[in-house]
């Protein structure tokens, strides 16, 4: 975790408070929304953040920065070791 | 565009005529734009934006819009006119099937004014009669719910479902698992055949009451489980979770170890979780892409001589939408993993299975879905989807030697068996959606859904031969396999029309669905055709969108299943008896035939439940909503087979617990005929000689629910149901198609009439979650309290007593006279966030039962007692009422997270 955060770019930690998420539990077809209110997220997997830095998220260059390359880092790893798992982890049936 | 409707009416005729269940998969924002005087504004540009890209409307003469088929997710909603503010609604959630309805009113200024909308949190749908409940991704996220494995587990957090059974629905066949809308379930028993991954949930809907035609196959609920996209913006999520049994505590208290020795806290020993998550664009507002990959590995300490039990899963999700215009989108998403396990039980059974003796598993599954829909402008779209998966899990022993049981209890050899069981099931899914002004408004939907799903089971003794020793030496052997096929073939239909007139919405609709089963070589076994209707209204009661009344009628049918009319196919072998020597050599003495004994009945009817259910909803100061539902539903077409030409005598047996004459039957004319049975309805079996019992199962429920939308730090939901399920045929797996209850008088007739296991008068559940200002502390938490299910006590009478060809297990007391303790659990999810930016990090700890409950779930109920044998040949002798299980006790996971 400590890792990850040092990769993160200054810019990206200075970032505005992130904004609340939909709301959680419908009962019934109904819909629900949420206020616009200015709190930050407290589970906000998708929370959104300045323009700048939501530019950021919608282009490739992304990938360029230090927060865009942990993500691929810990990707390929989790990838790679999935691959991995699924070679060396395997009981083939005995009839397959 | 009236060409294009044709055209899809057309193709969808055609469809009907080849092999497809259509549930939606997209919900609508439809709203008015208005002036501060509130009179219409026709021509205003309405903008809808989402996770991949922007809509624009104008507002027609009424200044009404409505975008449909929209992905669940969140859209921000905004409204211009020259000469007027614009007015924003931000944050909409689109969730399956729902419609969200909005007034955007514009103030008189210019456009470069922006205006934040911030009234109107939750909506109440005032035009459906369908009750759901809905678990949202950030619900998911943010609870402490189990993730070992989401396809059996996140049914049973909505109210009214426990132990997989639904509003007294069977926990077998009952429910309907989907997967982005594809059937998970096996389609032998209809139980959950895949697993995935929790964390590519996009949203859970539960549905279960009042619901459309569109939905079918279920007489529980419908588990319909969306999963996450990519859209404009790259997303990520890294998470890791851990756990080892120094987390985990020990909850036997001295009372239940003294009643049963054999009872552990057994729980894992060790759990590695890890996802990595990757979403975004390939072309922005054009292409998305969408990949999860996640393995978890996990050993527990099993219960009996077993130390380790194993499971490991790499699993692999990539998704692709593509929208080469803003009204079509394409999307195929497929799933591969390899799921297995070591340590399962071998022969000996849970007590008596050591390491050497168990069977390991092989299990891999590719899910397949592609989907397409087009929007045809404001009134129409049309979805069209393939999907299915291919899957097979192999048992195989770790020591390939024969079984062997001495007459002194104790077992030897390997595992005794192997196994392979193949699945492939396809579905095709089409629906058209069709808005309509004729008398009101018309939102009419028809669809089709063709289904092939093949079923293949084989076992067989390891080096064919199961061996019975007395002393050490070798006595007798037995000879069996079986190699059974099917095929399910579903044919369905439907046509349902939400009907609008003021503030009175009438929701009419009929389903058919055709089911055939087919054997090896297409000899067909089972046909039945069923046409279910489903009927209501939902009144708004103030006009204000805040509050609703709806009441339904609708019949429910089960899927398709093997196992209704599995036991009348051939591929049984003959079980072969031989005599045994030294050096497993054998002689056959014996060969009982294993030709089926089983012949289906011309004219059976598919297992059905019709439902009756009133309900109240109403939305409060703005986060609000509150809930109060009447359910009634009654279980029809049970199939299980009887004894063709039985006749019954009566006979009196001793009742051991109150020590007076209890009355069983005797099979009265077994010499003059041959013990055939037909597989058929059993709701008005009769049996000569001893009677006809009125075979039933009644559910009748006030549901009530409040749940408050995330806002101020805070959410959660409560509900409590106060229930009653009765009849004689339970809802558990007793209620098994092949349960041979009904093949003597002596499992339905005898005290059968009561409280089923599964009923559950009281039941509470919460979720509350909160996160802490400053400091950033997220506590979460699950409560619940619920009744213990029933059990009844049995005695068991010997082949001798009753004149049959095996023992007959029967209740000295009525069904569901005790009931096990009262389950009082809390799960605990603590966390602390971190936020920079858009990146969120969380380390939390989950504490499922925190409280560490040992609360006694089941008990033993053989009188006068049961014995159970252990290993090493001692034995366990249980009391009637003695413990036999337990709650899993307290384990702490600890998780790490990354995600934006």
């Amino acid at each position: 975790m400590a890792l990850v955060a040092s990769l993160l770019s200054p810019g990206l930690a200075a970032a505005e408070p992130s904004a609340p998420t939909s709301s959680v539990l419908q009962t019934g077809r109904a819909v629900v929304t949420r206020q616009a209110v200015t709190l930050k997220a407290p589970q906000a997997p998708k929370a959104s953040a300045s323009a700048a830095t939501q530019s950021n998220l919608e282009s490739k260059s992304f990938f360029k920065t230090k927060a865009g390359a942990a993500t691929l880092i810990l990707f390929g790893a989790g990838v790679g070791f999935a691959v991995y798992s699924s070679s060396s982890d395997r009981i083939r049936g005995a009839n397959r | 565009m009236s060409t294009v409707f044709r055209a899809c009416v057309t193709a969808l005729v055609l469809l009907i005529g080849a092999p497809a269940s259509a549930q939606t998969l997209s919900g609508t924002i439809a709203g008015q734009v208005l002036d501060a005087q509130g009179q219409v504004l026709p021509g205003a540009s309405v903008t809808l934006t989402g996770r991949t890209g922007s809509n624009t409307q104008t507002s027609d003469a009424s200044g009404e819009f409505r975008f449909i088929g929209l992905a669940p997710g969140v859209y921000n909603l905004r409204a211009e006119l020259s000469g007027f503010q614009q007015a924003e609604q931000t944050g909409i959630t689109v969730s399956i099937g729902g419609t969200a309805q909005f007034k955007l009113t514009l103030n008189v200024g210019g456009v470069t004014e922006n205006v934040q909308v911030t009234a109107n949190v939750v909506t109440v749908d005032t035009t459906t009669t369908a009750t759901d409940n809905k678990l949202s991704q950030d619900l998911l996220f943010a609870m402490p719910m189990s993730r070992t494995n989401a396809a059996v587990s996140i049914l049973n957090y909505s109210p009214g479902v426990n132990s997989g059974s639904a509003f007294g629905g069977s926990a077998n066949s009952g429910n309907a698992l989907l997967l982005d809308g594809v059937d998970t379930r096996d389609p032998e028993g209809g139980t959950a055949w895949t697993f995935f991954n929790y964390n590519i949930i996009e949203e859970v809907q539960v549905g279960a009451l009042g619901q459309p035609a569109e939905y079918g196959g279920f007489s529980g609920a419908v588990v319909n489980t969306i999963t996450k996209s990519g859209g404009n913006r790259y997303s990520s999520l890294f998470e890791h979770r851990y756990t080892n049994k120094s987390l985990r505590g020990d909850n036997v208290s001295a009372d239940v170890r003294k009643q049963n020795a054999t009872i552990r806290a057994s729980g894992v020993d060790k759990l590695n979780d890890y996802t990595v998550q990757l979403g975004g664009p390939l072309k922005k507002d054009k292409a998305f892409f969408f990949a999860s990959i996640q393995r978890y590995a996990i050993a527990q300490d099993p219960d009996g001589p077993r130390t380790i039990r194993t499971e490991v899963s790499p699993r692999f999700n990539v998704k692709f939408t593509f929208q080469p215009t803003a009204s079509d989108t394409l999307t195929a998403n497929v799933q591969y993993d390899q799921y297995n396990q070591t340590g399962r039980t071998g022969l000996p059974g849970v007590n008596n299975t050591t390491d050497a003796q168990t069977v390991q598993q092989d299990s891999p599954e590719i899910i397949w879905n592609g989907q397409y829909r087009k929007v045809l402008g404001t009134s129409s779209f049309f979805e069209t989807k393939f999907t299915g998966y291919w899957g097979y899990f192999d048992l195989d022993p770790v020591n390939p030697a024969s079984a062997r049981l001495d007459d002194s209890g104790k077992w030897s050899g390997g595992a005794g068996y192997s196994a392979q069981y193949d699945r492939v099931r396809n579905q095709l899914n089409a629906s058209l959606n069709r808005y309509i002004n004729a008398g009101g408004t018309h939102n009419f939907k028809f669809g089709v859904e063709i289904e092939r799903s093949k079923i293949r089971n084989r076992f067989a003794y390891s080096n064919g031969l199961f061996f019975y020793d007395i002393g050490g030496a070798p006595y007798l052997a037995y000879g069996y396999s079986y190699d059974v096929e099917g095929m399910n073939k579903r044919q369905s239909a439907y046509a349902q029309d939400q009907w609008t007139i003021g503030r009175f919405t009438a929701n009419i609709g009929v389903r058919y669905d055709g089911i055939r089963g087919e054997g090896s070589g297409g000899r067909e076994y089972y046909n039945t055709n069923q046409f279910a209707p489903r009927v209501g209204g939902a009144f708004d009661l103030t006009g204000r969108g805040t509050s609703v009344l709806r009441a339904f009628y609708g019949h429910l049918y089960d899927g398709a299943v093997f196992s209704t009319w599995n036991r009348a196919v051939p591929g049984i072998s003959d079980y072969v008896i031989y005599e045994a020597f030294p050096g497993n050599k054998v002689v056959e003495i014996d060969r009982i035939s294993g030709a089926s004994k089983y012949t289906m009945a011309d004219d059976i009817k598919h297992p059905r439940t019709d439902e009756i259910n009133v309900a109240f909803e109403q939305q409060f100061r703005g986060v609000w909503k509150a809930s109060a539902t009447y359910i009634q539903r009654t279980n029809r077409n049970f199939v299980n087979s009887t004894l063709i030409g039985g006749q019954w005598s009566p006979i009196t047996v001793n009742n051991p617990k109150t020590q007076t004459p209890l009355t069983a039957y005797r099979w009265a004319n077994r010499s003059s005929i041959q013990q055939r049975f037909l597989i058929d309805n059993v709701d008005s079996v009769n049996f000569p000689g001893a009677g006809n019992p009125d075979i039933y199962r009644d559910y009748r429920g006030a549901m009530f629910v409040l749940s408050r939308a995330y806002a101020n730090r805070m959410q959660g939901q409560i509900s409590y149901v106060f229930s009653k399920t009765t009849g004689n045929l339970p809802s558990s797996s007793q209620a098994g198609f092949a349960s041979s209850q009904f093949e003597t008088p002596n499992g339905s007739l005898i005290n059968s009439d009561g409280r089923v296991p599964l009923d559950r008068p009281h039941e509470f559940k919460a979720f509350v979650g909160y996160q802490v200002p400053k400091v950033e502390m997220a506590f979460n938490a699950y409560f619940r309290a619920i009744s213990g299910t029933t059990y009844t006590g049995f005695t068991r009478l010997t082949s001798g007593t009753i004149n049959w060809t095996g023992s007959n297990d029967v209740f000295i007391e009525p069904q569901g006279s005790n009931r096990n303790d009262f389950l009082r659990l809390l799960d605990l999810r603590v966390e602390k966030v971190f936020n920079a930016g858009v990146n969120r990090f969380g380390i939390y700890a989950d504490l499922e039962n925190a409280l560490n409950s040992g609360v006694v779930t089941a008990r033993s109920t053989r009188w006068p007692t049961n014995t159970l044998t252990n290993v090493d040949g001692s034995r366990v002798v249980l009391q009637p009422g003695y413990a036999t299980a337990i709650a899993a006790p307290r384990q702490i996971t600890v998780g790490l997270r990354w995600s934006f």
